[in-house]
């Protein structure tokens, strides 16, 4: 499972450098996930950019590490394909998780709340 | 079938490379490959979750835009559920979010309909997407 990680400042940005995450990826993805939250990431922006495929567990395991990091911590999300938005929108899971546009736009988000 | 679930992901590339050939448009073509992606989860996780051989074959008819997917497998036999409403509900809190059982919600959102027939040991499921 491979990730191209960059702190800004309080946010942990993590690149899923995948093009899948489906029921073969699901369980590492965790296992990848879990291991920086365990390091100590607070806030983590999961950009799927170069995801172009996810089935129902490759979401699960979203929901999973959303769970493993509680309502203390932040799991959110950038950078959702078109393949990727259609199952968020169908499971409305679109109005579970924070998405956003652009990481750009999460970034200004987060530092908005900041002030 | 060894590495079973790393078959899914060459089946749905030969299939969505397929569909391209015979000109299906690209949405169409994404609904046949999650739908399919759930189908054939399902069959490798329930069907043949205690066998290391097995019997898969899945038959695609493309008429312009009309899409039927039949597949069919020797696994144990499986019902698909009847209840297949979101999983989510909107009081739910953050520890009671399900992390499953949205494969079979995704099949019936996505497809026009679907048939599941149990004939001579044999599961056989039929995917529309008209």
């Amino acid at each position: 499972m491979k990730f191209e990680r960059q702190e800004h400042g309080a946010i942990t940005h993590i690149k899923l450098e995948e093009t899948r995450l489906d029921a073969a990826q699901s369980i590492r993805f965790k296992e990848a996930v879990r291991e920086i939250v365990d390091e100590g990431a607070t806030h983590i922006l999961l950009d799927m950019g170069a995801v172009n495929f996810m089935d129902s567990s490759g979401l699960g395991a979203l929901v999973s590490m959303m769970k493993y990091m509680g309502t203390e911590k932040k799991f959110e999300l950038t950078g959702l394909t078109p393949m990727v938005e259609k199952v968020f929108k169908l499971t409305r899971m679109d109005e579970v998780f924070q998405v956003y546009g652009s990481t750009q736009e999460a970034l200004s988000a987060s530092e908005n709340t900041l002030i | 079938m060894a590495n079973r679930q790393e078959l899914v992901p060459h089946l749905l590339d030969d299939i969505q490379d397929w569909m391209k050939t015979v000109g299906v448009s690209e949405g169409k073509t994404t609904d046949v490959q999650i739908v399919l992606a759930e189908a054939l989860n399902n069959v490798i996780e329930h069907g043949f979750e205690h066998e290391n051989m097995g019997e898969l074959e899945i038959r695609i008819e493309v008429f312009g835009e009309r899409v039927t997917v039949h597949v069919s497998d020797n696994g144990m036999e499986f019902t698909p559920p009847s209840n297949t409403q979101t999983p989510l509900k909107f009081e739910d809190n953050l520890d009671e979010l399900p992390e499953g059982g949205f494969g079979w919600f995704l099949i019936k959102e996505i497809t026009s309909s679907f048939e599941f027939h149990r004939k001579k040991d044999r599961n056989e499921l039929i995917l529309f997407f008209n």
